[in-house]
Parts: C-alpha cells; sequence; structure tokens
C-alpha cells in the first residue's frame, strides 16, 4: 500500500519508478516472455532444428509425427518440423503489431493532436469520423476489409491498421486538448511559434507517452487479431509458418495429432499474454494516480 | 436532460450514417468488376452492361451511395449470392439463434468475472489479487478459435462429457418433438415446457458459452477490479470504515455501486465484442447463427452478406453506446452536463 512519498526525499523520481517496476511481478513475467520470444524469432535461422520447414520443404513420409527428441513439438500433416515453423512464426506476428502499432500511431497520434490542440471544426469533424470508425467491433472491421482484399499477411496489417487508428486518435487528442490550457502552451503561442512547431516541440513529446503505454496494451489483441484473421483464411497463406494459419491447417487432424494445433496456438496465447501482462504493468508504473494498483 | 437526449440521438444518427457510408466504401474496394459477380464469369459482354445498367454501376459514386443510403433505410439490403435470398431476411433468419449463445456468454461473465474483481480489490497487493489477475489476463489472451479446439478436444474427444457440434440431441425428435415457436430451439423448448430438450440443449450450450465467455470474463473482472479499488480509495469509505460499518457492507455499498457505471459499459463493450468472436465459435461448434452465417458468406466472398453482417453487428454496437450512454445519464446526473 505504502507509495514513495515526500518522506523520501533522497529518492528521484526515476528511482521510485524503479522501485515500483520491482514490487511488478507480472511486468517482469511479461518482460522476461517477451524478450524470449522476440529473440527466439530473429534467432529463427540458427535455433530452428529444420529451417527449410518453416519455407517451403515438405516431408510426406515424414507426416504427423507425435514430439520426439527429433522433432520436439512434432511434424504436421506434410510432414513439417512444427518446432522450426512455430520459431519462425513469431516473427510474422511481431512484424504484423510493429507495422500496426506505427501505422495507426502516427495516423492517430495525427489527428487527435491536431483535432485537439487546433479545435473548433477541425475537432469537430475528425472526432466524427472517429466516431464512425470507433462504431465497429476491430475485429469486424478487419475482417470487412480483409474479406474483400485479395487474403494475404500484409492485406490483413492493412486492414487491422485500418480499425486501430481511431483508438490512438481519441487518445492523443484529449491529452492535446488539456496541454493546450497549459501554460508553456501559451508561451509558445505567444512568442509566435507556428502550429506544426507547438505541435511537434511542446504537444507531441506530452502526449506521446499515453500513447506508447497504449501501444504495448495493444500489441496483444493485434496479434490476436491477426492470428484469427489467418485461421479464417484472410491473411498469411500457405506455406507461411503463421501460427493462426498454421491452427486451422492442423483443425482437421486435431483428434488424431493434438500437437498439431497445441504448440501454435500455445505460442499466440503465450506472446499476447506477455504484451497484456507488460501493459499492465507499464500502467500500473507509470501513472502515479493509478500506482495503488 | 432532454437536451442531453436530444444532443446524444443526434451523435448516433449522424455515426450511423457515417458507418452506412463506411460499408458502401468498402464495398466498392472489391476487387473486379461487381456485374462480373451478379452475372457470372461466363457473361456475355451486353449481360454485363445489362448488369452494370440494372445495379446502376455506370452512376456517378454519389448517386450509387444515395441509392444504397436509401436501400438500407426501406430494408433493401441486396440479396445474399451465396444463399439468393435478400441479407435482411436472412439476417433475421440467424440472430436469434446467436443471441441466445451471446446472452448465455455475457451472463456467465458477469457471474464469474464481476465477483472475480472483487475477490482481487479485496486482496489487494496479495496472492489472491495476483493470481485474479493472472487468471483474468490470460483469459483475454486467449485465441477464440484455438479454446474452442482446446475445449472440444478434452471434454469431447477424451472425456466425452460434453458434446461437440449443433443445438440439441437430434434423437429427441423422436421421444420428444419439439414444437417451434421462436425457431431457436433452447426457447421453444423452455416455453413449450419440453424438459428433455431443454436439458438436452443446455447440455450442447456448455462447450461454445464456454469459450464464447472468456475474455468477457478477464475484461469485467479487470474493470470491476480497477473500479472497486478507486472507489475503496474515496474519501467517504474511509468515512464510513471509521464509522464502523461492517466490510460487507463497505464493499457493497460504497465501492460496489458507484463502480457499476464502468461495469455496464464493460458489459456493453464485450456483448458486442462477443457477436464477432461468435463467428469462430459458431463455426468451430456447428452452431447455426449469425456466426457460421457470416463464415460461410466470407469464405463464398459473398460480398453484400459480409457488408450486411458488418452493417447489422455495427448498428447494434451504436445502439448499445446509446443505451449505455442514457442508462448512465439516468443514473448518474454529472454525465448529462
Amino acid at each position: 500500500m505504502s507509495r514513495p512519498t515526500a518522506s523520501r526525499p533522497a529518492r528521484g523520481r526515476l528511482t521510485a519508478r524503479l522501485h515500483r517496476l520491482q514490487r511488478q511481478p507480472l511486468l517482469t513475467i511479461g518482460l522476461v516472455m517477451a524478450t524470449i520470444m522476440v529473440a527466439t524469432g530473429l534467432l529463427a535461422p540458427w535455433l530452428a532444428p529444420f529451417p527449410a520447414d518453416a519455407i517451403s520443404a515438405t516431408h510426406p513420409s515424414a507426416a504427423l509425427l507425435p514430439p520426439s527428441s527429433e522433432h520436439w513439438f512434432g511434424t504436421d500433416g506434410i510432414g513439417r518440423d512444427i518446432l522450426s515453423r512455430v520459431l519462425y512464426g513469431s516473427r510474422i506476428s511481431l512484424a504484423i503489431a510493429l507495422f500496426v502499432v506505427t501505422v495507426a500511431g502516427v495516423v492517430g497520434l495525427t489527428v487527435g493532436l491536431v483535432a485537439g490542440y487546433v479545435g473548433g471544426k477541425a475537432d469537430a469533424l475528425l472526432m466524427r469520423v472517429t466516431d464512425v470508425f470507433l462504431a465497429f467491433p476491430a475485429l469486424l472491421l478487419a475482417v470487412a476489409l480483409a474479406a474483400v482484399l485479395t487474403p494475404s499477411a500484409s492485406h490483413a496489417a492493412v486492414a487491422i491498421s485500418v480499425t486501430w487508428w481511431p483508438w490512438y486518435a481519441r487518445l492523443a487528442r484529449a491529452q492535446a486538448a488539456s496541454i493546450r490550457t497549459q501554460g508553456y502552451a501559451d508561451a509558445a503561442r505567444v512568442i509566435g511559434a507556428g502550429w506544426v512547431r507547438q505541435l511537434a516541440r511542446h504537444v507531441l513529446p506530452n502526449a506521446a507517452t499515453s500513447v506508447f503505454v497504449q501501444m504495448s496494451l495493444d500489441a496483444a489483441g493485434i496479434i490476436l487479431t491477426a492470428a484469427t484473421l489467418s485461421y479464417l483464411g484472410l491473411g498469411a497463406q500457405d506455406p507461411s509458418p503463421e501460427w493462426g494459419l498454421m491452427v486451422s491447417q492442423g483443425q482437421g487432424m486435431a483428434t488424431t495429432a493434438w500437437w498439431v494445433v497445441t504448440f501454435p496456438g500455445l505460442a499466440i496465447l503465450l506472446l499476447a499474454a506477455a504484451f497484456n501482462f507488460i501493459g499492465d504493468g507499464l500502467q500500473t508504473v507509470l501513472d502515479p494516480k493509478r500506482g495503488h494498483r | 436532460m432532454v437536451k442531453f437526449l436530444v444532443g446524444r440521438l443526434a451523435q448516433a444518427v449522424a455515426v450511423v450514417f457515417g458507418v452506412m457510408v463506411l460499408t458502401f466504401l468498402i464495398a466498392r474496394l472489391v476487387p473486379g468488376d461487381p456485374a462480373i459477380a451478379y452475372a457470372g464469369p461466363k457473361a456475355t459482354p451486353a449481360e454485363l452492361a445489362a448488369a452494370r445498367r440494372q445495379f446502376g454501376l455506370d452512376d456517378p459514386p454519389p448517386q450509387q451511395l444515395l441509392r444504397y443510403l436509401g436501400g438500407v433505410l426501406r430494408g433493401d439490403w441486396g440479396t445474399s449470392l451465396h444463399t439468393k435470398a435478400p441479407v435482411l431476411d436472412d439476417l433475421v433468419r440467424v440472430v436469434p439463434t446467436t443471441l441466445v449463445l451471446v446472452t448465455a456468454a455475457i451472463v456467465v461473465a458477469v457471474l464469474v468475472g464481476v465477483p472475480l474483481g472483487i475477490f482481487a480489490a479485496r486482496s489487494q497487493g496479495r496472492l489472491g489479487d495476483v493470481v485474479a489477475k493472472v487468471v483474468a489476463i490470460l483469459s483475454v489472451s486467449f485465441p477464440v478459435f484455438w479454446l474452442a479446439l482446446l475445449l472440444q478436444l478434452l471434454f469431447f474427444s477424451r472425456l466425452g462429457w460434453f458434446p461437440v457440434a449443433g443445438q440439441y440431441d437430434p434423437a429427441l425428435d423422436a421421444t420428444s418433438p419439439l414444437f417451434t415457436v421462436v425457431k431457436v430451439p433452447l426457447v421453444d423448448a423452455l416455453l413449450t415446457g419440453n424438459w428433455p430438450v431443454l436439458l438436452s440443449g443446455l447440455h450442447h450450450l456448455a462447450l461454445p458459452v464456454a469459450t464464447l465467455a472468456a475474455y468477457p470474463v478477464g475484461a469485467c473482472a479487470m474493470v470491476t477490479r480497477a473500479a472497486m479499488l478507486d472507489n475503496l480509495a474515496e474519501e467517504h469509505v474511509r468515512m464510513v470504515r471509521a464509522l464502523g460499518f461492517s466490510e460487507r457492507s463497505v464493499l457493497t455499498r460504497f465501492a460496489l455501486r458507484p463502480s457499476l457505471s464502468p461495469i455496464l459499459s464493460i458489459v456493453a463493450l464485450v456483448f458486442a465484442y462477443s457477436l464477432t468472436n461468435s463467428f469462430i465459435v459458431e463455426s468451430v461448434f456447428n452452431w447455426p447463427g449469425l456466426g457460421s452465417y457470416a463464415i460461410d458468406s466470407i469464405q463464398s466472398l459473398d460480398v453484400p452478406a459480409i457488408l450486411g453482417v458488418t452493417l447489422f453487428v455495427a448498428l447494434i454496437y451504436v445502439a448499445l453506446n446509446l443505451l449505455v450512454d442514457l442508462c448512465q445519464a439516468y443514473v448518474d446526473p454529472r454525465v448529462r452536463s
């Protein structure tokens, strides 16, 4: 319950934050899990026992082998090593998540900052457009968009980006609107700084923190949405080692070969959980008002 | 209150208009010539031109948009390429079955998630809180399609405890024939007092509902916990504690009751979210509702049906948000200003 307070003046803000970080076991677990999964994805070419299986190799004679010392996660319906494919698969999920938070983040921040800081008619118009996008559940709009585009991992990423930017826009707008009333914003206006300079130098740095926290919280949702699109056949296509696609391909043989669907699905769960742990922990550490959580 | 009501309604109408424009724009993204989709791949140029005239594809886009909006408002949501029936008729047919599924999942979510959140808030900072938080975070991290498969593998293939597909045991049709009232077996069984079918229906409902409820359980638990902690930190709670109110009364009367507003919001949000998740759950469990219809239309690239489903779910979403806002304004005067 006790929070770092004024009674410990020797502690700087950073130390106080580190202190809080220490007491967030879930944040630590999430960071460790995410680091391991990012590292194994980057090092997949060296770690994977059968790297060719993640690309185009097939071995029909070795189909549906159960987990063994040679194939830790077993093999799939056309004899590909599932461990190798799962290791490579994290690259796809992480790349999509990175693409979506970057594109949606840049678009959302721009729209939100302009709306919140400029205000007036621009604000009203931009926020009504945002409302329309927010009227669709993210997965639904992504499904509709991905369905009318030709299915591929990059189109899935674009479809998810289209559904994600309004959240950042709304968040950034609230921040910008409150910054607008601060003294330093007035000062910048008085000395004659232009809109672009005001936004870039004074509003963006102050609004970005909350958007960054939101991004790490969102990574989990993006990874789940991307996997769902692939599972539905609207994302990555064969022979891509995308996890959702692997589950979908193994679905028909799941009763006789449980490992075909279990390991790729577990990988999705662990990566999504890792980002959710991080997001939850970051919220607690960075938001002093909510520090008690 | 009236002013708030009118303003909020106007906002909802504007959003609905925007939603329709957006679905129209998505329809225009479809690669290739929509006339080919209507007239078939072997159509002659003359037939294509006729189809284009019939659907007004040569008109300027704003005129097409107006015609689309007019059609939607009159109840003409286009014709499904797959079922050959009007999309709106299809939707009216499939939606009740899905509502049973989603409503059951939301009820489970509230009954499990809210107590879990209260428990976490009560044991804040202790082991119980961490465990509850881990459970909540894991349950929002499950890929729905994978959870559905796992439950099927475990409870159907391995243990044989629960049936895997359908709405009730068709063998019961011989012994306890079901009279249809609303064409949803579970509701019909309840209305006509057909207990064997009702029991079988609930048995069939268990796995799909468990899958669909996972995300809402976690979301409700996290929101409840956060709201409870906010309220427990308020002055008035310290006050009533000092006055010697029982812990139970502090929790329910002074912490839970003011938390109901955020809980209501998250329930509405996860309801809409579950409608979309029903796409996956229904297709895995062979449940003949909106979700299966959506998946069929996605797989056959049935654009009018896909857009019909999109528009329908978005409209429900807007309506739910409006309802929640109005409820909150009714309960909490601060919202109205």
